[in-house]
């Protein structure tokens, strides 16, 4: 029986003109997405690839200098992107893709792509998972919207009561009925992500397998959530019009309204501060020390050296700086560069937290729109997320700090005050190893996620516990 | 006859509570998008004013070191001194920094460009979340400036704000929708069609009328809430007074107007196919789906491919082997080695070092000139295909109008920054001959320091906008025309 009504419905869908257009567009928006994204990856993979190369080369063959000068030169670090990136680009466009790691001063990732892209991006990518994300419920909306309420305005809904269908099977079937008309859209996805990922990409990623598996079945477990839905909310509206419009108004209120207001909601619970703020208030500590530290943190800078300056003095045995066998000038530098260092983690790690906690109010919004779940683990999976732009952002700190004890160490170990010329080349300037960022595991992916997974499910266990009642409770007219 | 209907429609519309559930829903949006909006331009004034202060804390620093100085040398009758470039604090008795223009204006003192917000900021935040308002100006080369990077976590950037813009491009529809798919098909469907076609009216004039009543009860809605927003968003932001402002906003109202009257017209259109309810909102739906989200992904993706933006990834790599060059040419390493801490330096060679410095930063502008040209001509010609492409979708045109009104555009921002660079090149006219004839800097020259100040040209303003708004228009008078000339062959009766 349950086959019987599937049939019936798939056939009834595909039959449908209105859905042979929908699907067909559907399905020339995926394609060009694919294609796109695909493009764009590759673009970016190889100018990334060859921009961080090309900086290695500059730094090892930068002119025979002073090492500290080599520091000031620094090097930039370059936001690589996993492969899955093309299916979903997550906040590339507008999260920071270069840093310069110089001497003295902490950069931020700079250079949002979406800066030189015009407005009219603002509007969104089109990326496989935006279409997925976005088209996919409307198109399941139109889909499975009069399941019921049409049938009870035409009539036949009381033919088939009346045959003594259960509806159990009545839910089962249609819903059968409209994945499989579905599944012509998502099969052909899976399958051409599959071959891209499995033969197109310059892939050096871990875990691809896994990644793309988990995606799928992410996307999955969502269409399934608003399929039920629907059905459910076909099957308790009166008409089928009253169905449309519910669904209509949920689907706007879910993938346009709601993840806007969350993010404003965020900025206002937890607001950013302004780059000004940030440095105003990173420049006063370094100055003034950083209040709660433990031992020459919480000093001014200028005691701060000054007693490093006497314990320095002390271990020696000399009166003064000149007298040193190491290069006191840069020992000081380095002094405080390790100090600013310290600072600048405790403020760009407040900073992340912020970010964090934006984030994790914004995924709170999931429990009143799938979709932001969705697309929170959808960006995690992907590699495009948050917790990949962070893990760039301090992986490159950590180099930068390495860096810079590395030249500064040749000054201060190789010089002095009375003969402060020291010149390096080629051979001092490769102590500095190139930077390398490593992916996050995808257990270290998937660690802020578990909230929406479970809303996730929950959207899919509550649907279907939803469409039961809904269809158990089905009146004929 | 009309009076009648009007009056009629109206007072049914009210009595709707799904109607009125959407117009409150309406203004508690606009509500919601003026505060964020207001938050945002706050925000970035607030970025700006710490910026200010602390420039103008560094440059009072050095000048009370100047003005102690001054003092010192008049009260024991000794002629002033030139300072050498030097980082460690002055002794007493010597000259300080503030003497020398090349420190002056080379890295102590620098002048906050500031790109102001316009009255009608808050209507549109655009693309000024991504960028800060201001630039610190000093002598340096002027790519270093040209960055403005402000923080904002990227989820959000992403997303981007719930302003009224927003509001006006993308939910504004979804209720002319809900307010016209079912004018006719509804009226139809109970039965009331055919009986109000008894009377002596025609079918255009009937539909005319149940138009208006829409359009003015929308309107009514977006008038009073437009106004409030921008009583609020003025008076929190002081820009009341501004009579440029409240043109601006009268601009506003008309494009928003435009823009309503695109979907109104649509709405009648679909309604003269003669289909159901459900099929109008299907089709509504989907017309809606294909303006605001497919066609701008869509017009962004031809953009960008056909003149990708030169990665900047490049434009650093090109930016490093302009510096490896210009380093190259200066030869001497022991002297490059010196141009980034001068304080090393034995003492005679100062000023040279800072001169070489200098001229570094001339070289480096020069080599990076041509690869920042041409990423402004990608960008330019990138606008130039929205230009044309954005007719397809009217959500386009309106983007740009708005954030052309608002003065968050990516045409005011590039002006601004030209500005900047002008302004740039003024400021190294300053202080460059002064530092290369040694002249002893005077403290009263220190409030007649280069100042930036942004200047508006009005006409273009409109001229960025002129092409859209012409488009628009068009558009809604073409659409409106060939929806209400297809009403002439509106069959009445069921069935037909």
């Amino acid at each position: 029986m349950i086959m019987e009504i599937a049939r019936k419905e798939f056939v009834c869908l595909i039959r449908d003109g209105r859905f042979k257009w929908a699907i067909g567009i559907m399905f020339l928006l995926l394609v060009t997405s694919f294609v796109t994204g695909y493009q764009r990856y590759e673009s970016l993979h190889s100018i990334r690839e060859a921009s961080q190369q090309k900086n290695s080369e500059q730094w090892l063959n930068q002119d025979r200098k002073n090492p500290h000068t080599a520091a000031h030169f620094g090097n930039y670090a370059y936001k690589p992107q996993g492969p899955l990136a093309f299916f979903d680009n997550g906040i590339t466009n507008y999260a920071g893709s270069v840093i310069w790691l110089e001497a003295h001063k902490t950069n931020f990732a700079q250079n949002r792509p979406a800066q030189d892209n015009g407005a009219v991006s603002r509007f969104g990518d089109l990326t496989p998972a935006m279409i997925l994300q976005i088209l996919l419920p409307l198109l399941i909306i139109l889909m499975g919207f009069s399941a019921f309420a049409g049938e009870r305005e035409s009539g036949t809904l009381r033919q088939v009561m009346s045959l003594g269908v259960s509806s159990r099977a009545l839910l089962l079937g249609k819903l059968l009925g409209t994945s499989a008309a579905i599944a012509l859209i998502i099969v052909p996805v899976v399958a051409i992500t599959t071959l891209v990922l499995g033969f197109g990409l310059p892939a050096d990623s871990s875990h691809l397998g896994e990644r793309g598996l988990l995606l799928l079945g992410f996307y999955l477990i969502y269409t399934l959530a608003f399929l039920l839905l629907t059905l459910g909310v076909s099957a308790i509206s009166r008409t089928s019009k009253g169905a449309l419009i519910t669904l209509i108004s949920f689907w706007a209120m879910a993938t346009f309204i709601l993840p806007k207001a969350a993010a404003d909601i965020s900025k206002m619970v937890v607001p950013t501060p302004t780059y000004s703020e940030f440095y105003h208030l990173a420049r006063q500590t370094s100055l003034k020390g950083l209040e709660g530290a433990k031992g020459l943190l919480a000093l001014p800078q200028g005691r701060h050296i000054e007693i490093e300056r006497r314990n320095l003095l002390k271990k020696y045995n000399v009166k003064s700086v000149q007298d040193l066998p190491i290069y006191w000038v840069a020992y000081s530098m380095q002094i405080m560069e390790e100090r600013d260092y310290s600072i600048y983690q405790k403020f760009l790690g407040d900073l992340r937290r912020i970010f964090f906690r934006q984030e994790a109010m914004q995924d709170r919004f999931g429990l009143v729109s799938p979709m932001i779940s969705l697309r929170s683990l959808s960006m995690a999976v992907a590699g495009t997320g948050l917790v990949d732009q962070e893990r760039f952002n301090q992986t490159a700190q950590d180099f930068r700090i390495g860096m810079i004890r590395a030249m500064n160490g040749e000054l201060i170990e190789n010089t002095t005050m009375k003969d402060p010329l020291y010149i390096g080349g080629k051979e001092v300037f490769s102590k500095v190893k190139p930077y390398q960022y490593s992916e996050p595991t995808l257990s270290e992916s998937l660690e802020g996620q578990r909230m929406n997974i479970a809303i996730l499910l929950a959207w899919a266990i509550v649907s279907a516990v939803f469409a039961f009642v809904a269809v158990n409770r089905l009146r004929v007219q | 006859m009309l009076n009648t209907i009007f009056s009629h429609e109206i007072r049914q519309l009210l009595k709707s509570p799904a109607t009125l559930f959407m117009l409150c829903l309406l203004a508690v949006a606009m509500i919601f998008g003026i505060y964020n909006g207001t938050r945002a331009v706050e925000r970035q004034s607030e970025s700006a004013r710490v910026a200010i202060a602390d420039e103008a804390a560094a440059k009072q620093r050095v000048l009370d070191q100047l003005v102690a100085y001054e003092k010192f040398t008049a009260s024991r009758g000794i002629p002033r001194q030139f300072a050498p470039v030097n980082h460690a604090p002055p002794r007493p008795g010597e000259p300080p920094q503030g003497t020398n223009a090349g420190a002056v204006g080379g890295e102590l003192v620098r002048e906050v460009a500031v790109l102001p917000p316009t009255g009608l900021s808050a209507f549109a935040v655009g693309q000024m979340d991504l960028q800060r308002n201001y630039t610190l100006v000093d002598m340096k080369n002027k790519f270093n400036m040209s960055d403005n990077f402000e923080i904002e976590n990227p989820l959000s950037l992403m997303v981007g704000t719930f302003d009224i813009s927003f509001v006006v491009i993308f939910l504004l529809p979804i209720f002319i929708i809900a307010l016209t798919y079912d004018m006719l098909s509804g009226e139809k469907e109970s039965g009331t069609l055919a009986l109000a076609m008894t009377q002596p009216i025609s079918l255009r004039s009937f539909m005319g009328a149940k138009l208006l009543s829409r359009i003015a009860l929308l309107m009514l809605v977006i008038v009073v809430m437009g106004l409030s927003a921008m009583l609020f968003s003025g008076s929190v932001l002081g820009v009341l007074s501004d009579p440029g402002a409240w043109s601006r906003f009268a601009l506003f109202l008309f494009v928003t107007f435009l823009y309503a009257m695109f979907w109104f017209g649509l709405g009648v259109l679909v309604s003269s196919l003669n289909r159901s309810s459900e099929t109008n909102v299907t089709i509504l739906a989907g017309i809606w789906l294909l303006m605001v989200v497919v066609m701008p992904a869509l017009v962004s993706l031809a953009a960008t491919t056909l003149y990708p933006a030169p990665s900047r990834m490049e434009l650093k790599v090109a930016m490093r082997d302009a510096s490896i060059a210009a380093e190259k040419q200066e030869g001497d390493t022991t002297k490059a080695y010196y141009t980034d801490h001068v304080e090393m330096a034995p003492d005679k060679e100062n000023e040279t070092y800072l001169t070489v410095f200098l001229a570094r930063q001339d070289a480096l502008e020069k080599a990076i000139q041509p690869v920042f040209d041409r990423f402004r001509r990608q960008q330019e010609r990138q606008e130039g295909v929205v230009g044309w492409f954005q007719f397809l979708s009217p959500a386009i045109v309106m983007q740009n109008m708005l954030n052309e009104i608002s003065g968050n555009s990516t045409d005011r921002y590039n002006a601004y920054m030209d500005g900047v660079f002008a302004f740039h090149k003024i400021w190294k006219e300053f202080f460059t001959p002064r530092y290369l004839k040694k002249e002893v800097m005077d403290s009263s020259l220190y409030d007649h320091f280069p100042k930036f100040h942004y200047s508006e040209t009005h006409y273009l303003v409109i001229g960025r906008m002129i092409a859209s708004f012409i488009g628009l228009v068009i558009i809604v008078i073409a659409i409106n025309i060939f929806a209400f000339s297809r009403l002439r062959r509106f069959g009445v009766r069921e069935g037909s």
